[in-house]
């Protein structure tokens, strides 16, 4: 085992999968001799040359569109967006193309394709740079949706992402990209469609993914100390979701919180809490919570950014309204 | 030639945007380095003239849509500096209160349209503007900036085909640094130059050097005349060269270092400078002055920034919605 940032991990999959498959390699802005926006990609040029390490135009559209076709050719493009928020220009490939190709050609088609791209608030980075889109992209059927909360995770779904043979959004959050964990080194693959508990708790379940599963086990800490003990759970794939992991822990604890960094209205949220309360309705204590950020865009200036993200105290606040028994307890 | 009209207090003027763009970006650089700002900045140090001689011929009832690099369009069309720094610092006091970075800033009551972050994104807006400027029947135009990078981007393609079509009164300015990112022009695109596109879209388009500012004037000059007739849009682009890496705090490990130490000896202040003393136009006292004034203008705004409150969260949900 070796303590690496979320970023190498990322870089360590990818690094990995070109070695162990020569279908994959990587297209995206940057990504070469400057190592990618974030620097991801950093020292892959250097080892794999132009051949794997592709790097465009300023052109989402055509990178997206490129890593379908090439896709169909039975080749593993991995995809880099330098933001989340560009995925609007890849859009019509996404939805239009990506996630249909197996389905028009009734599944008899190669596709596998990552298409992987930083999101998230937090570096007052602005209302362009800083969004969340898982939500934007869940309605899409045909498209699985990875959002690694940690450098283990983020290792093991990736590789498992691109052995997979369907079109797959990979989302990185930008503020977890220097957070370290323990990785083996060597091969190994985390499933997709897995949800996992990485705290376990009886009063109260909160569900989250990416970023706010640090946030939410903070939040945690904070009500441990109250006598409250929250059961984290990290959903790791939205599509497809892990609905019986998340109903088997609400069973338990009879109350749920679900968070997300993007806003409430028409977010992850209010699906996984349909979901639940169609699998565990008769065991639910209290309605179940949602908490997201502020419905805006995303401000620049930093007390504005800390005022629109949920935050460990946002997310106890509700846990707190939801674990006080509301008719007197039971 | 349309610069042959310049008078003494329009080569000041000049100047003045000129030194004020870079002053004002050296201190960027430096106060972003200290963490005394929140906006990240992409510096325009080297391609100052682009923006400022074509902005300057823009007038009250004209638009500007400015892009990352390209400070003198906000100064040009009457935005403050005082303004931009609250801005850089995100205090209350700067764009939308601290909701939008101050590269970004729009202000239609001063013709200056809001800028995207999502680089292409705001050329479309701009034939928009265009065609409501056609609309109510004006002469004004609409100068839309972008780099040689964002001509790569589908929106390009599509805004400049409909400019066209439409005869909108639309100036495109590329500023072509050679370089998105860290992506080189040959990276970028086959053709030899930017401006050639414009014959695919059956508009004028012009390849003028971005380090001679009366070259940027005389080109965006030219392409306004147009315009302002009817005649529909034309592609500018000026050739320049960015001396320091993508944003502040990129590096630049990916460049050869002489090469980029060679574009600092065609710098548009200098160049600028020399015509102003060869032409017996400004003496060397009077550029001083100029230079003094912008000093003083900008010290003005820091402590301006630095005195304003940072904006509070009461106002994060206003103006969602009208
Ligand atoms: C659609 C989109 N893709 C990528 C980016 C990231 N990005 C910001 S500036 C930039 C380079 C732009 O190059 P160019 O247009 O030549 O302008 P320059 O930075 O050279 O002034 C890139 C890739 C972005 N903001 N928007």
């Amino acid at each position: 085992m070796a303590e690496i940032s979320v970023r190498q991990a990322i870089r360590e999959a990818m690094r990995e999968e070109m070695l162990r498959d020569e279908k994959v390699f990587l297209i995206g802005e940057s990504i070469g001799p400057y190592g990618g926006c974030f620097k991801v990609t950093e020292g892959l040029w250097a080892e794999f040359g132009d051949e794997k390490i592709m790097d465009t135009p300023l052109s989402e559209s055509a990178i997206v569109g490129c890593g379908v076709g090439a896709a169909m050719m039975g080749f593993k493009p991995i995809v880099e967006l330098m933001f989340a928020d560009f995925v609007t220009i890849g859009m019509d490939q996404l939805v239009n193309n990506a996630a249909k190709m197996k389905y028009l050609h009734d599944g008899d088609i190669d596709f596998s394709m990552v298409l992987r791209m930083p999101q998230g608030a937090g570096a007052t980075m602005g209302p362009h740079h800083s969004q969340s889109v898982e939500s934007w992209i869940m309605n899409i059927p045909g498209i699985k949706i990875v959002l690694p909360s940690n450098a283990y995770d983020a290792k093991g779904l990736l590789k498992s992402a691109v052995r997979d043979n369907n079109p797959i959004v990979f989302i990185e959050h930008k503020l977890l990209y220097n957070d370290k964990g323990e990785v083996p080194t060597g091969d190994y693959t985390v499933p997709l469609g897995k949800a996992k508990v990485v705290r376990e708790g009886t009063d109260v379940t909160i569900i989250a993914y990416s970023y706010m599963v640090k946030i939410a086990l903070q939040a945690a800490e904070m009500l441990a100390q109250e006598g409250i003990n929250a059961e984290v759970v990290d959903v790791r794939t939205i599509r497809p979701l892990d609905i019986d992991t998340l109903a088997d822990s609400v069973k338990k604890t009879e109350k749920a919180v679900i968070v997300h960094e993007a806003p409430v209205f028409g977010g992850a949220a209010g699906e996984i809490a349909a979901a639940l309360q169609e699998k565990v309705f008769d065991y639910l204590d209290a309605p179940i919570g949602r908490i997201g950020a502020a419905e805006t865009p995303v401000p620049y200036s930093q007390p504005l950014e800390h005022a629109y993200l949920p935050n460990a105290k946002t997310i106890a606040a509700k846990v707190r309204e939801i674990v006080t028994p509301r008719w007197g307890g039971k | 030639m349309y610069v042959e009209k310049l008078q003494k207090k329009d080569y000041e003027e000049l100047y003045y945007y000129l030194y004020l763009t870079r002053y004002a970006d050296e201190i960027f650089c430096k106060y972003y380095k200290q963490g005394k700002l929140q906006e990240n900045h992409h510096s325009s140090q080297g391609e100052e003239a682009v923006a400022v001689g074509s902005g300057i011929l823009l007038r009250d009832d004209d638009y500007v849509v400015p892009s990352l690099r390209s400070r003198g369009h906000f100064w040009t069309k009457g935005i403050t500096v005082r303004e931009m720094m609250a801005g850089m610092y995100g205090k209350v006091t700067g764009p939308a209160k601290g909701k939008n970075t101050s590269h970004h800033m729009g202000d239609m009551a001063r013709g200056v349209v809001c800028g995207s972050g999502i680089i292409g994104g705001a050329l479309p807006v701009a034939v928009g503007v265009g065609l409501g400027i056609q609309k109510r029947g004006q002469d004004s135009v609409c100068l839309v900036s972008f780099g040689d990078g964002s001509t790569s981007r589908g929106d390009f393609h599509e805004a400049m085909n409909l400019a066209a079509v439409w005869k909108l009164p639309v100036i495109f300015v590329c500023e072509n640094n050679f370089i998105a990112m860290g992506n080189s022009f040959k990276k970028e695109m086959a053709v030899d130059n930017v401006a050639i596109r414009a014959s695919a879209y059956g508009m004028p388009g012009v390849t003028a050097d971005g380090n001679d500012v009366l070259a940027v004037y005389e080109a965006t000059a030219e392409a306004i005349a147009r315009a302002r007739k009817g005649d529909g849009p034309s592609l500018l682009e000026f050739t320049t060269h960015r001396w320091s890496g993508h944003g502040v705090k990129d590096p630049d490990t990916y460049r050869d270092r002489d090469e980029v130490e060679g574009y600092k000896k065609d710098c548009p202040l200098v160049n600028f400078n020399k015509h102003l003393i060869e032409k017996g136009i400004l003496t060397v006292e009077e550029i001083a002055a100029v230079e003094q004034k912008v000093i003083s203008v900008v010290d003005d705004a820091i402590e301006y920034a630095e005195q304003s409150e940072l904006p509070t969260a009461d106002i994060v949900s206003t103006n969602v919605y009208a």
